[in-house]
């Protein structure tokens, strides 16, 4: 999703992408979904602890219920006036959707297929120490610990790192096929989805990456944060694909054009952003 | 004893308790554990030397830039006077930067970064807000991450040739905020990077050089020693300048601690502060 006033542009260009490069783009054997060409099957075994790559995702996603909140959750939770699908309701000029003036989206809702473009690319690379993981949604990226140092235990007070909108994450690997992610220290002002949940700082946030094979890679998020749920919660289950060609786009939200589109177009005429 | 000799007594006590609490402060400060999540930028000052021969074709990790209060200055800045053709200088004359000609203020700056956070774009993004980058190379491309704005550019390595066409529509190719980038190890210490088919409504520099899209940029990656790492910038746009204008040097040092904190321009934040307060200080009083 690049902003409110261009979803249309954005979904048709990923749609004339999709369409028209249909011929050069389509892997050897169709699509998996539309628009994510389908590799050689069967596909090869998983190399040993390598994630690197562009995968695409994510698909099938089959979260847990969210459970009930916490007063504070839902004192929060109130006060959030989301838009489109999240909402029957709520027109985009009223909503107060951060995302709505381009506001970092935060993790983990960046790692949710974002209305305008199903495109949850990302890739995994490396420094000394950590993983790196950068996302084309918003072009932001992530650093995952692996030097084996704790999580820090609080955030925001003195001689402790302040919150950050992606957070501070460790990994490790659970076995030659599986990476696990620990985050804390989100910052609180994003939201968890696009219904507008709120997630805490404290929250304790945790990824699965299982390999399955050479082109799926399943994705496992559970969500732990007693001062806004009542209990944990499984989040996101879903999978990755390997891209063919293993390249990005460019997929921006720019907030003077979001700013402008709803400030000149969707609060004088009530638009409701479907 | 008159009051005035009192008043300077108590005035020289009351200094020296301060002076002392600042330094007891300070000390506890740099006693202080360290968090492995923090960046001290009095400990990355304190790295100081080369730190040895730089790896061979080894740019990997995270460097402290200008903004980062590690002491690193800027080598050169972009050249002034820009090298203008008329258009370039109709362009350049249409970007109102802060602090430009004699004191441009925010509320009057059409700084589309300055006024609503939109992403600086390259080159802007190498030679503005320069806090901190890290680099990270797979088999076929390089990835710079920029700690200012949390974004990343890319940088192709597999020996393809940069595209030329750049328009909206099926057959040319997007212009980006960040361009298309190809790159190659010169020698085993310089990796130069060209960049084209930049969005043409970014700014070239802080200070609204305006550039079209198909300038071309050069970047040249120095690293002298382990520590020490040089960014040159020179960008070739016939259209709008007379000749390859240098957007200057820039200079990155090895953070031992490879940690830095975010930093980002919030769309959100930067309209308050514009509407409640730099917006209506500027506007001239009515007289009643």
């Amino acid at each position: 999703m690049r902003t409110p006033s261009i979803v249309v542009s954005v979904v048709v260009l990923v749609y004339l992408t999709t369409v028209a490069g249909g011929a050069q783009r389509r892997g050897p054997e169709g699509f998996v979904r539309e628009g994510i060409p389908r590799m050689p099957n069967p596909p090869g075994p998983a190399p040993t602890r390598d994630l690197s790559g562009v995968w695409v995702g994510p698909i099938d996603n089959k979260p847990d219920p969210v459970p009930p909140m916490t007063p504070a959750g839902e004192a929060l939770f109130k006060e959030r006036k989301p838009y489109g699908d999240a909402s029957r309701n709520a027109k985009l000029g009223a909503s107060n959707d951060p995302f709505i003036t381009c506001d970092p989206l935060g993790f983990p809702r960046s790692l949710l297929a974002h209305a305008v473009s199903s495109r949850g690319r990302f890739i995994f690379g490396s420094a000394p120490d950590r993983l790196l993981i950068t996302y084309e949604q918003q072009r932001v990226w992530r650093e995952i610990w692996m030097d084996g140092r704790a999580l820090p235990k609080a955030v925001d007070v003195r001689g402790a790192p302040e919150s950050r909108y992606y957070g501070h994450s460790v990994g490790r690997w659970e076995n030659d096929r599986t990476l696990v992610i620990d985050t804390t220290g989100v910052d609180e002002r994003p939201w968890l989805d696009e219904a507008g949940r709120p997630r805490s700082s404290s929250a304790r946030i945790q990824e699965r990456y299982t390999r399955l094979d050479q082109y799926n890679l399943q994705l496992t998020v559970t969500i732990d944060d007693p001062k806004f749920y009542t209990k944990p919660w499984t989040w996101m289950r879903a999978n990755f694909y390997w891209v063919l060609g293993q390249d990005f786009a460019e997929t921006f939200c720019i907030p003077s054009e979001g700013i402008e589109y709803r400030d000149s177009l969707a609060r004088p005429s009530g638009i409701v952003i479907p | 004893m008159p009051k005035t000799c009192t008043g300077i007594i108590v005035g020289v006590a009351v200094a020296v308790f301060l002076s002392a609490l600042a330094a007891a402060q300070g000390n506890a400060q740099s006693n202080e554990a360290r968090s492995p999540w923090k960046y001290y930028p009095e400990d990355a000052r304190a790295n100081v030397g080369d730190g040895g021969p730089a790896p061979k074709r080894d740019l990997t990790g995270t460097w402290a830039g200008e903004s980062s209060g590690a002491g690193v200055a800027r080598l050169v800045p972009p050249e002034s006077p820009p090298p203008l053709t008329p258009l370039g200088k109709k362009l350049f004359d249409q970007n109102r930067a802060e602090g430009g000609r004699g004191g441009i203020t925010i509320a009057e700056s059409n700084d589309p970064h300055v006024r609503y956070c939109d992403p600086f774009g390259f080159p802007r993004n190498m030679n503005d807000q320069i806090r901190s980058m890290t680099i990270t190379t797979l088999p076929n491309r390089t990835f710079v991450l920029l700690k200012f704005m949390n974004i990343w550019r890319e940088i192709w390595t597999d020996g393809r040739a940069l595209p030329t066409n750049f328009a909206r529509g099926r057959d040319a190719h997007d212009p980006t905020y960040n361009g298309y980038s190809v790159g190659r190890w010169e020698d085993d210490y310089t990796f130069v990077v060209e960049t084209t088919g930049m969005a043409p409504e970014t700014w070239a520099t802080e200070s609204g050089y305006p550039h079209s899209v198909d300038a071309r940029v050069t970047e040249r990656f120095q690293r002298k020693s382990k520590n020490d790492l040089t960014l040159t910038m020179t960008m070739d746009d016939p259209k709008l300048y007379t000749k390859p204008v240098s957007l200057g040097v820039v200079h990155f040092r090895w953070i031992p601690s490879q940690t830095f904190f975010d930093f980002s321009c919030v769309p959100s934040s930067v309209q308050r502060y514009l509407k409640e307060m730099a917006d209506p200080a500027a506007k001239p009083v009515v007289a009643r």
